[in-house]
């Protein structure tokens, strides 16, 4: 066996690149390099619409992720309601999806500073979970107080304040949708912005991105921001580093060693089936 | 000029299009009519079939390799693993259950054929009676009823995603299948299933109309069924001419969106945009 | 039961629900009928979790089995599951019963310590596999591949602060990649899979599903 297939027999060994995986993970995290990262256009698009939004803007946030995916989505809220707060808004959260209270008590954990400044019923109220997906989401557009009778906390919603401003959707200045599904963004494009053309802002993981790329494409979605990376450059521009900024120097080792590997990977390949003009086993 | 104007601007005032907007709901009234034209040929088309007339699909190759698959696993003396997902029966990835139920009746009448061990694991609880019913009724169609025992053949795990996912990779290293069949949406456990699959060697054939998980499965499992692939294996799954023949008005639909997207190119230098007369 | 009844009930069922929801989706509608549209979407939930808790029953009765005949190398980690089954649907009822939902302490507890932190173990389990699966798949073996690879690359690098460093371009150009490339990819695959959920519908209504039924 010559020296090239045995490096290259390592190098295929799984656990020895899910070890070296974490090794690289875990460096990072406990010891920050501080690796700068660049700002995307689609970012800084979003963060200037949210700028430009009017004083006492009234956004509606859809809360549709389970925890699996909170790492991604959870820093790219709180970084766009550290921005937000600034304008005294006035927020209707809600939820789809039965992971929503709990994702919701998470969030609130996760920007104290935000709700400290918001008062409930006031300038903000969540909803909690509401069951029947679509329809449910046509229904709040047509009239949110009329529709849920009592919030998450079973609070009547009937004379809450909030909803003098912001009650049907065409009250709304902006929608943030935060998933980890594609379904429930072309519910809010079907229901809320086809009829009523309110503007929507997509907050996804990374590999949701191509498949609501084509929303964002046709005018249908202002804007979006994608993964850890995009939750990153929002703080950036905010000036609030959080998780998801900590996190890039981990996330930036883990891709170079898998980069690394692929690159090995091929070189002795090709090497190997140069010397034995055969291809070489998995 | 605030967003709201701007897009407002844009919109084409459904008023003056001869009232559509006091009968349809608001953006649905051109759907409506495109809906209705894939229903009636689809209808046509069904109906062709059921009088004689025959209307051939190209090969599926993944479709191809299932029947290849169940006789390698039982060469093998292994298992063969069918999977089709978790989650409700009410959700809008409902069709795509429904693909991969005929899917597993499929394989479960191979599965009767050859004298194979079925193992089908699943997250949908309502879907419960009806792999149990698909199942057996695969052994039995084959003359070989013994076979079927539910609680090996048949196991739901749970609607939860990440519980499931870690449920069937359990399933997939414990029982060693040698074909590994998903078809159904599969979410971000689909890397887990397929790379699971692959540590065991198994055959593994996959197919999702979940666009994001397509280039999971396409980068480790052997066959694939890209997108709405997975709608014509189940229409060859059941072997019904009528409902093969129904394929063929997809094909129509997929036109007239090409012919929908050519037109709003040509428009688009002109001035308009048909995306606005689409969503009267 | 009759055979018709057996058969054609079912089917007449899924016939006139399907044809009220299609109608109440394109069509100006009544208040009224509007307001029945959004409780037959919640019959579905509320049959959803019935579906559930069969699935629970059914779980109980395969772990329950593994236990009662002490199946070696199993019926521990079936005690562990019918535990955690129980524990947790006690805990959730006495929180829906008490008012206080999901906020309340045991199952909140449960939830944010157990639940929680299994599932992102799970979930993070896919930056293992996905590292070996790509060391396995980026293999140039043709001008294709070693454009998937190229392509691949740019992403990747374009996704990291690291691609930065290294040339400030790989975030531009893989935004570029992702807006015009991938989205024009994706695209007639949801257009594909659109269809065939029209068709499936068409079927379903025609009561041509799939799968036999009797």
């Amino acid at each position: 066996m010559s020296v090239a297939e045995k490096i290259y027999n390592i190098l295929s060994i799984r656990q020895l690149l899910y070890v070296l995986l974490i090794i690289m993970v875990l460096i990072p995290l406990l010891h920050p390099f501080g690796i700068p990262i660049s700002i995307s256009s689609r970012v800084r698009e979003v963060y200037k619409y949210i700028e430009n939004l009017p004083d006492n803007p009234k956004v509606l946030i859809e809360i549709y992720y389970e925890p699996a995916a909170a790492t991604e989505l959870e820093p790219a809220v709180g970084a766009i309601l550290r921005h937000l707060v600034a304008k005294n808004p006035k927020i209707v959260f809600v939820s789809l999806i039965a992971t929503g209270p709990i994702m919701f008590e998470r969030l609130k954990s996760y920007v104290p500073d935000v709700f400290e400044k918001l008062k409930y019923g006031e300038d903000y109220v969540y909803l909690g979970f509401l069951t029947g997906g679509e329809t449910a989401c046509a229904s709040l557009a047509r009239g949110i107080k009329e529709y849920v009778v009592r919030d998450n906390y079973g609070r009547p919603t009937a004379d809450m304040p909030i909803f003098k401003y912001a009650n049907k959707a065409e009250d709304f200045d902006l929608v943030i949708i935060a998933s980890s599904g594609t379904d429930v963004f072309e519910w809010y494009v079907r229901q809320w912005f086809t009829p009523y053309h309110v503007p929507l802002l997509f907050v996804a993981l990374s590999v949701i991105a191509p498949s609501i790329e084509p929303f964002v494409a046709a005018g249908q979605a202002i804007g979006m921001i994608v993964g850890q990376r995009g939750a990153a450059e929002y703080e950036l521009l905010i000036g609030k580093p959080g998780s998801a900024l900590a996190a890039m120097d981990a996330q930036s080792f883990a891709h170079g060693l898998v980069i690394a590997f692929i690159i090995l990977g091929n070189v002795f390949y090709w090497i190997i089936r140069l010397q034995r003009k055969e291809i070489p086993g998995r | 000029m605030s967003i709201k104007k701007f897009i407002s601007k844009r919109s084409v005032d459904s008023n003056t299009i001869g009232g559509l907007a006091l009968v349809f709901a608001a953006g649905r009234g051109v759907a409506f009519f495109l809906l209705l034209i894939l229903f009636v040929l689809g209808y046509y088309y069904m109906k062709s079939a059921e009088r004689g007339k025959r209307y051939p699909i190209r090969r599926i190759r993944a479709f191809e390799a299932v029947e290849e698959a169940v006789g390698r696993a039982v060469e093998m003396g292994r298992p063969i693993h069918f999977t089709f997902g978790f989650g409700n029966l009410y959700s809008s990835v409902a069709p795509q259950y429904v693909a991969g139920l005929a899917v597993l009746s499929y394989v479960a009448r191979l599965a009767g054929k050859y004298g194979a061990r079925l193992i089908a694991t699943f997250g949908v609880p309502e879907a419960i009676p009806i792999v149990e019913e698909l199942v057996r009724e695969g052994y039995r169609s084959a003359g070989r009823p013994e076979l079927y025992k539910p609680e090996d053949n048949v196991r739901y795990l749970t609607n939860m995603q990440f519980a499931y996912a870690s449920a069937v990779q359990a399933t997939l290293i414990r029982e060693r299948p040698g074909a590994n069949i998903m078809v159904g949406p599969f979410y971000a456990e689909s890397l887990i299933f397929a790379e699971a699959g692959s540590w065991t060697g198994a055959l593994q054939i996959a197919g999702t109309a979940r666009e994001t998980q397509i280039p999971f499965f396409v980068l480790v499992c052997d066959y694939v069924f890209i997108g709405e692939e997975i709608f014509a294996a189940a229409a060859l799954a059941s072997g019904d001419p009528a409902i093969i023949a129904t394929i063929r008005s997809q094909d129509v639909g997929k036109l007239i969106a090409l012919a929908l997207i050519i037109l709003g190119l040509i428009l688009l230098p002109l001035g308009l945009n048909l995306g606005n007369f689409l969503f009267i | 039961m009759s055979v018709v009844a057996r058969r054609y009930g079912p089917q007449a069922v899924i016939l006139l629900m399907m044809l009220f929801l299609l109608v109440t989706y394109f069509f100006v509608m009544p208040e009224e009928v509007m307001g029945f549209e959004a409780n037959v979407i919640k019959w579905g939930s509320i049959a959803a979790g019935f579906a559930m808790m069969v699935g629970a029953i059914d779980i109980l009765r395969y772990h329950i089995a593994f236990l009662v005949r002490r199946t070696p190398g199993q019926w521990l980690y079936s005690l562990v599951l019918i535990v955690a089954l129980l524990l947790t649907a006690a805990t959730g009822t006495i929180g829906v019963v008490t008012g206080v939902g999901t906020t309340y302490e045991p199952f909140a507890w449960l939830y944010n310590n157990i639940y929680v932190p299994a599932d992102a173990t799970i979930y993070s389990i896919l930056v293992f596999y996905i590292a070996s699966a790509s060391f396995r798949a980026f293999r140039v073996r043709n001008a294709p591949a070693l454009l998937l690879l190229i392509v691949g690359l740019i992403v990747m690098l374009g996704n990291t602060s690291l691609g930065y460093v290294i040339w400030p371009g790989f975030t531009p150009l893989s935004v570029w990649l992702n807006k015009n490339i991938v989205a024009a990819a994706f695209r007639p695959i949801i257009i594909g899979a659109g269809l065939g959920i029209i068709i499936t519908g068409l079927r379903t209504i025609l009561g041509r599903e799939l799968y036999r039924r009797e």
